[in-house]
């Protein structure tokens, strides 16, 4: 039970992540791969917060959604200037900047010892601490944060995003302020990223740079792709699928040694096969094919 | 001190500007992020490290196998994988999508095979260095450079004078033009792959005698690789390997200042600033841009 | 209501418009003609901010718009359309012009999040934006997609979505060519009817007959140059320019 239990908070975690990214990547066509910075530093403003000044869980959550936020105020800096594969070559450089301060900054972040002994979250005089409740927690948060954001995608500021996406061009003609919306995609999904690293460096109670790493960012970027661009819901089964997976080779006895990267050349392989056959994912409503083939 | 960063610097650029030359090959040709080129660099090392320190085949043999090999792979890669997406219209964001899945792959693969840990190929060679100006180098580390040197001499040699590799530049120029020219671009492109991979094996396998191999060596390398194209200027050959050489260098010098775990953080920086200020490098052609 | 004092823009060594200073009259229909290549497209893109000049200025009701970004610039009352017929053809035709509408608060993050008084607003928006398609005649072919329209009924929502910012210039490029007569005498009409409304019409025409029909002033360009601006009547008899330009 408590195994299953991990698995569904494990799927609420990557949910938030997967909508949040499908924002930036999906609704807006600003494909990214930096979210796994996001989710680091929400998961690491916890872990420092909580042990040095002892801060309450949504206090950490919201200084994390603040840092982060300003941090998607950055990495949307260059999607002014540059388009498609660069941008995402871009992301990549934040990426690697952010893993490289966690891993280095060794007298704040510890490097790769990790922080451990973040407290269980405290919420209204409730201490959340079994896998029931932190399932319900996490769960909380990931419906919280899909109904936030498909109330964004389905208003006129949602069309304004698909607009950009289409045709960046014809939105400034419309007098749409296309810096300002990539600016605010990538504040939102970047702060909701940082609610998901809040939940995970409360749950697991530890953050080291190993589980921000650019692999992550993939398999970030992965899930919104295979469950299909420009749909939350695709996101949602995206998250589920790519953490259930790998799960289902323990139960045809995999040791768990090599399972680590078994669940990866999984998720590698799947994203070749899916790009190469259907590159719009399982619910997606548009082709990324089509992006940067006409924006050009 | 400085010395001894500009030579540390100098060895790092040749392994960075071989590889950006073989990544910049085929982005020129196919016009997309190959980021399986980390991966094929990776098995490079590794086919070398079966070849002659598990098989005990000889040196000269060996090495050159490895390259085949690896040379193979990217082949394959392009053959199996993008061919039939480029044939389907794949943008470019697709197929760099794809690559990067082709990557996680083939690096788990490797360390499900290997393991996590470091091995080692350089055997009974000895590392013992001269002194040249107050820097201390190894042979290793002196035939690296010159075989890096060399290499940059002969993918010229071969892009300017011999037919396949006009057609290569024909395509790299302008995909429409070399098809009503006659040239088949998928074989250009099939080409610059092969290249392209065994240029990215033998920058592994120099590195592996220098030090050692891991799995994860590939990632690193590709990144490096991608920026020195980006720094050099996409589209140009030679500012593929200049770009190699001054981020190995800027590298080295910034350590000068700061620990040397940043190393990495100074090359995004480095990234990042040109993708901003300079985003068609020192030599290359204008960057696209949203045109109206 | 809109002015260009010697502007000018280069590529490369080349001077896609050279020095160019022009007024253009409120309420009036003015047509620039020319030779491919003559700067006509740049000087568009120069008015509506999509290029920086590299000398000149552009002055809009007598305040100076060079350097604004182009979504400043339409905000203040310019709509455009392109000659690529730039539109978002995967979603439906009302929703293009829905986008296009004016001052919404539904598109400011905090509105959309909390549907604060989005309701009533798309309601008025979508009402509005039926009332446009009906004006050009598109209402039949709302709930489609926008990438299903013929040519000619595309470049019409082009210009449904430039009516749905509530302009006071329009700056149109190739809104008549390669269509169908019908749609263009269609257009034209349109035309006329906008000016009683107190809009500005400016249009980039190759065809003739279109120009000679509905303009109130010709302006002619060549080589990034205006050669000659004048009544259609006038302009259109010059043996000069029907030399250069229209043989």
């Amino acid at each position: 039970m408590e195994y299953l239990l991990h698995i569904l908070i494990l799927i609420n975690i990557y949910i938030i992540l997967s909508t949040s990214l499908n924002l930036i990547a999906g609704y807006t066509g600003l494909l990214s791969i930096a979210h796994a910075a996001f989710y680091g530093i929400g998961a690491y403003v916890t872990a420092l917060l909580s042990i040095h000044f002892g801060t309450s869980f949504l206090l950490n959550m919201v200084l994390g959604m603040a840092v982060a936020g300003l941090l998607g105020v950055v990495v949307a800096f260059p999607s002014l200037r540059i388009h498609d594969d660069y941008f995402v070559i871009a992301t990549f450089g934040f990426q690697m900047i952010l893993y490289s301060l966690f891993n280095n900054w060794v007298s704040l972040t510890r490097g790769p010892l990790g922080i451990p002994g973040i407290p269980q979250p405290r919420i209204l005089g409730l201490t959340i601490d079994s896998h029931g409740e932190f399932f319900l927690l996490t769960a909380l948060f990931a419906l919280g944060s899909y109904l936030l954001l498909s109330r964004l995608v389905n208003s006129p500021f949602g069309r304004v995003l698909k607009a950009i996406r289409e045709d960046e061009v014809f939105a400034q003609a419309l007098g749409k302020n296309v810096t300002l919306y990539k600016t605010l995609v990538f504040v939102v999904g970047g702060a909701l990223a940082a609610i998901a690293g809040n939940l995970y460096g409360h749950y697991i109670t530890f953050v080291d740079p190993a589980s921000f790493t650019v692999l992550e960012s993939i398999l970030i970027i992965s899930m919104v792709i295979i469950g299909g661009a420009g749909s939350l819901l695709g996101s949602v089964v995206g998250a589920a699928f790519l953490i259930l997976i790998p799960e289902l080779l323990r139960f045809i006895g995999l040791p768990s040694a090599i399972a680590a990267n078994v669940r990866q050349i999984l998720y590698g392989s799947l994203l070749v096969l899916f790009m190469m056959f259907r590159p719009q994912g399982f619910l997606g409503e548009f082709s990324l094919r089509k992006m940067g083939a006409e924006s050009k | 001190m400085i010395q001894q960063l500009l030579v540390n610097g100098i060895i790092a650029g040749s392994i960075y500007a071989l590889v950006a030359l073989g990544f910049g090959l085929i982005y020129n040709t196919s016009r997309f992020f190959h980021f399986a080129h980390g991966a094929v660099y990776t098995v490079g090392a590794y086919l070398a490290y079966i070849f002659s320190a598990l098989w005990n085949i000889p040196v000269f043999l060996s090495l050159p196998l490895a390259v085949l090999g690896a040379s193979l792979l990217g082949t394959l890669i392009d053959l199996v994988i993008y061919r039939p997406m480029r044939i389907k219209g794949a943008s470019p964001l697709v197929l760099l999508l794809a690559s990067l899945g082709i990557f996680v792959v083939f690096q788990n693969l490797i360390s499900l095979i290997f393991g996590d840990e470091t091995k080692s190929i350089r055997g009974g060679l000895v590392r013992e260095g001269i002194e040249v100006f107050g820097a201390r180098i190894t042979q290793i580390q002196i035939m690296l450079i010159v075989v890096s040197i060399f290499l940059f001499v002969v993918t010229s040699f071969i892009l300017k004078k011999t037919k396949i590799g006009k057609a290569l530049r024909a395509v790299a120029n302008d995909q429409e033009l070399a098809f009503v020219q006659g040239v088949d671009s998928n074989k250009a492109i099939l080409f610059a792959f092969g290249i392209g991979s065994a240029l990215a094996a033998v920058a592994a396998i120099l590195i592996a005698f220098d030090t050692d191999i891991t799995p994860m060596m590939g990632f690193n390398a590709l990144l490096m690789g991608v920026i020195a194209v980006i720094v050099g200027g996409i589209g140009s050959i030679p500012g593929a390997y200049l770009g190699g050489l001054l981020l190995g260098l800027a590298q080295h010098l910034g350590v000068w200042k700061l620990p040397s775990q940043w190393q990495d953080a100074i090359a995004f920086v480095i990234l990042l600033v040109f993708l901003l200020i300079k985003p068609q490098g020192f030599l290359g052609r204008k960057l696209k841009k949203v045109e109206v | 209501m809109i002015e260009v004092r010697d502007l000018s823009k280069s590529f490369g060594g080349i001077r896609a418009v050279d020095k160019v200073s022009l007024r253009i009259e409120e309420k009036k229909i003015t047509s620039i003609i020319g030779p491919n290549g003559a700067g006509k497209t740049t000087l568009f893109n120069l008015m509506t901010g999509f290029l920086l000049p590299d000398q000149g200025q552009v002055l809009f009701r007598g305040e100076a718009i060079t350097g604004l970004f182009p979504y400043q610039i339409a905000r203040r009352g310019i709509a455009r359309t392109f000659q690529d017929l730039r539109l978002i053809r995967q979603v439906t035709v009302l929703e293009n012009v829905l986008l296009a509408g004016k001052n919404q608060k539904g598109e400011k993050l905090f509105h959309a999040l909390f549907w604060n008084g989005i309701r009533g607003e798309e309601k008025k928006l979508r009402e509005a934006a039926r009332a446009i398609l009906a004006f050009v005649g598109l209402t039949e072919h709302a709930g489609e997609l926008a990438g299903a329209l013929s040519y000619g009924e595309q470049k019409l929502l082009t210009l449904a979505c430039c009516l749905a910012m509530e302009p006071d210039l329009l700056l149109l490029d190739e809104p008549v060519s390669g269509i169908h007569p019908e749609i263009l005498e269609k257009i034209l009409a349109l035309f006329q009817e906008l000016v009683k409304q107190g809009k500005t019409v400016v249009f980039i025409e190759h065809d003739i007959e279109a120009v000679r029909k509905v303009s109130d002033t010709v302006v002619v360009m060549d080589e990034g140059k205006v050669i000659a601006t004048g009544k259609p009547e006038t302009v259109l008899q010059d043996p000069a320019i029907v030399e250069a330009y229209l043989d």
